[in-house]
């Protein structure tokens, strides 16, 4: 709503602008500033495709033709053998099953976790909710590296290295607190009298919860799940860490980096496997893009 | 007890659990560590007081990359913002060109920073680098430098890499908070005789400063947390110029092999990511109009 008001009043001063008689200068300046403006826009679109375009067009073309006329020569023959090279040669399909294995249940668990105690910090109202809130909010400012070596040798002696639970278990717990923030916000705004009115007419505090607000919750639910998604999907601290000694249990972007280590892989391979590994996040955004920037928002300003 | 209490404890103790096992008391062993000498995994390990704080303060190289760290996060607040905030006023009109854009620039933040090293570390590299080759093809081969090899040039060039990102994800907040503002006001202003400058800074820009404040607070605490770029582009070199604090914890923990010291220098990391955003939380409720 406040969009169409905004480009209303935009139309209005446009208007306004266009009653008043052109002199020569003025023109002249605003054809200035016109040209101006699309020259930083020019350079603004380069600055940010060139990257993107750059490793989509490497990941096309032969190797053999990078190595003789460099990463960036615009000139060359597309193919999509890298690709079928990465697919069936190199464990790729084997990153990619891990990848989602550990990303899906964290996902799922880190938002229900998160939604659970955000719900019951703002509806229930426990005491002691603002302590609880202030310790699982912090978790937001903790750096990873301060829990590497506790949470070694705590999963060392469950025997869970080199297995993906360190990074199911990690990503959930740690994605507590965003998803904590933002849920608990969300479930401050809506009023008290609907919760009532649903428990007046018979139904328990769990169905209240099931029935009637989560429901309510789906564009916030969306914009964790695209936010928790990407953040997880990317990271790659944890299996450096955890999964270093075994190839078959790496994630994508630990098989990414290995190959990028090496510099006996060739650049077209290597741009054929980021781009696989980037499908995944970019896809999920795309979908889900104007529930991300809402959801952002309403969890981190209303606190 | 209260029927709600017993709910919430249905309700918040699973997770709580879970969270008190992985996040809290890991944070509690690591101050627990950051006491002692421990240096090989498993071993036990002697109490020594305050000595790796003491030694993490005079060390050269701590002292390096908390310099490093806090010279990052100071231009992280500074440039990322402001160039978001123009992008995103440069795409605000509703055309179709804008609306291409902006979905465009979700790719940036929604790549992994390996996949952004990669692209730069291809950008910046000597022989068929993209800058290098630029500037052969305007005639400046003078200028063509191994910018992720040279010790004056790698921290920049990494930042740069960073920046990219970061400024699209400040873009995209301001973005929201641009159409958040209503049109009444700017135009009310105009009225009144202020100049596109006057709008901007009086109106707009006074606006958006809970935007700011999360968009400050957000890239801080990326700021001070850059160990994947870092680690992808340059893992610290050349001669340790690019290394911040989450590498440097890296680099004590596994070539060093020193966990005490490396749980002192991660606990100030924490200590400096909290009073950063506690300061940051209390500049934007204090110049907040709307409440």
């Amino acid at each position: 709503m406040s969009t169409s008001t905004a480009s209303l009043a935009a139309d209005r001063a446009e208007r306004a602008d266009s009653t008043v008689p052109e002199h020569g200068t003025g023109r002249r300046v605003r054809t200035l500033r016109r040209r101006a403006g699309m020259v930083l826009i020019a350079v603004f679109v380069a600055l940010y495709l060139v990257p993107v375009a750059g490793v989509l067009a490497t990941s096309l073309k032969t190797n053999a033709e990078i190595a003789e006329r460099g990463i960036w020569a615009l000139t060359g023959r597309l193919t999509l053998a890298n690709y079928v090279d990465v697919w069936s040669t190199a464990n790729t399909v084997r990153y990619l099953i891990n990848s989602f294995q550990v990303a899906i249940p964290a996902v799922v668990v880190s938002i229900a976790g998160g939604t659970l105690i955000g719900y019951a910090l703002a509806k229930f109202r426990p005491r002691g909710g603002t302590a609880i809130q202030l310790v699982i909010v912090s978790g937001l400012f903790v750096p990873p590296q301060v829990l590497l070596v506790p949470l070694f040798t705590m999963f060392r002696s469950f025997d869970l290295l080199n297995t993906l639970w360190p990074m199911i278990l990690i990503h959930s717990a740690v994605g507590f607190s965003v998803c904590t923030l933002v849920m608990r916000n969300f479930f401050e705004q809506i009023p008290d009298s609907l919760r009532y009115a649903a428990l007046i007419d018979g139904a328990s505090e769990g169905e209240v919860f099931w029935r009637v607000m989560l429901p309510l919750a789906r564009p916030a639910l969306a914009a964790l799940a695209t936010l928790q998604f990407t953040f997880i999907w990317n990271d790659f601290l944890y299996p450096l860490v955890f999964t270093s000694a075994r190839d078959d249990v790496a994630t994508i972007m630990l098989g990414l980096l290995n190959v990028k280590g090496q510099f006996t892989v060739a650049y077209g391979t290597q741009a054929s496997l980021a781009v696989i590994a980037s499908i995944p996040t970019v896809a999920i955004f795309f979908v889900f893009q104007k529930h991300f920037v809402r959801g952002l928002l309403s969890g981190a300003l209303k606190e | 007890m209260r029927p709600t209490t017993r709910w919430a404890i249905l309700f918040m103790g699973p997770p709580i659990l879970l969270f008190t096992a992985i996040v809290v008391v890991p944070t509690a062993m690591a101050l627990r560590l950051s006491f002692t000498d421990a240096n090989i995994l498993g071993q036990t390990s002697q109490w020594i007081g305050f000595d790796n704080f003491v030694e993490a303060f005079t060390n050269e190289h701590v002292r390096k990359s908390i310099r490093i760290t806090l010279v990052w996060t100071l231009f992280g607040a500074l440039i990322p913002p402001a160039l978001g905030l123009g992008i995103a006023m440069m795409l605000q009109a509703n055309t179709r060109f804008a609306a291409i854009m902006k979905s465009a620039l979700f790719v940036p933040i929604s790549i992994s920073l390996v996949v952004v090293g990669q692209v730069w570390i291809w950008i910046y590299q000597p022989g068929d680098g993209l800058i290098n080759q630029m500037l052969g093809l305007v005639g400046l081969e003078s200028l063509e430098e191994a910018w992720l090899a040279n010790r004056s040039t790698a921290l920049w060039a990494v930042f740069i890499a960073w920046a990219w990102q970061q400024a699209v994800l400040a873009m995209i907040l301001y973005l929201a908070g641009l159409t958040s503002i209503p049109g009444e006001l700017v135009e009310a202003a105009r009225v009144d005789g202020a100049g596109q400058f006057q709008v901007f800074r009086r109106v707009i820009v006074p606006l958006l400063r809970p935007i700011t404040t999360v968009v400050l607070s957000l890239i801080a605490i990326n700021s001070l947390r850059n160990f994947d770029l870092v680690f992808a582009m340059t893992q610290g070199g050349p001669v340790r110029e690019t290394e911040t604090m989450p590498m440097l914890v890296w680099r004590i923990l596994f070539r060093q092999h020193e966990q005490g010291l490396a749980s002192a220098v991660s606990l100030i990391l924490f200590a400096m990511t909290l009073v950063v955003v506690g300061g940051l939380t209390w500049w934007g409720r204090r110049g907040s109009y709307v409440d």
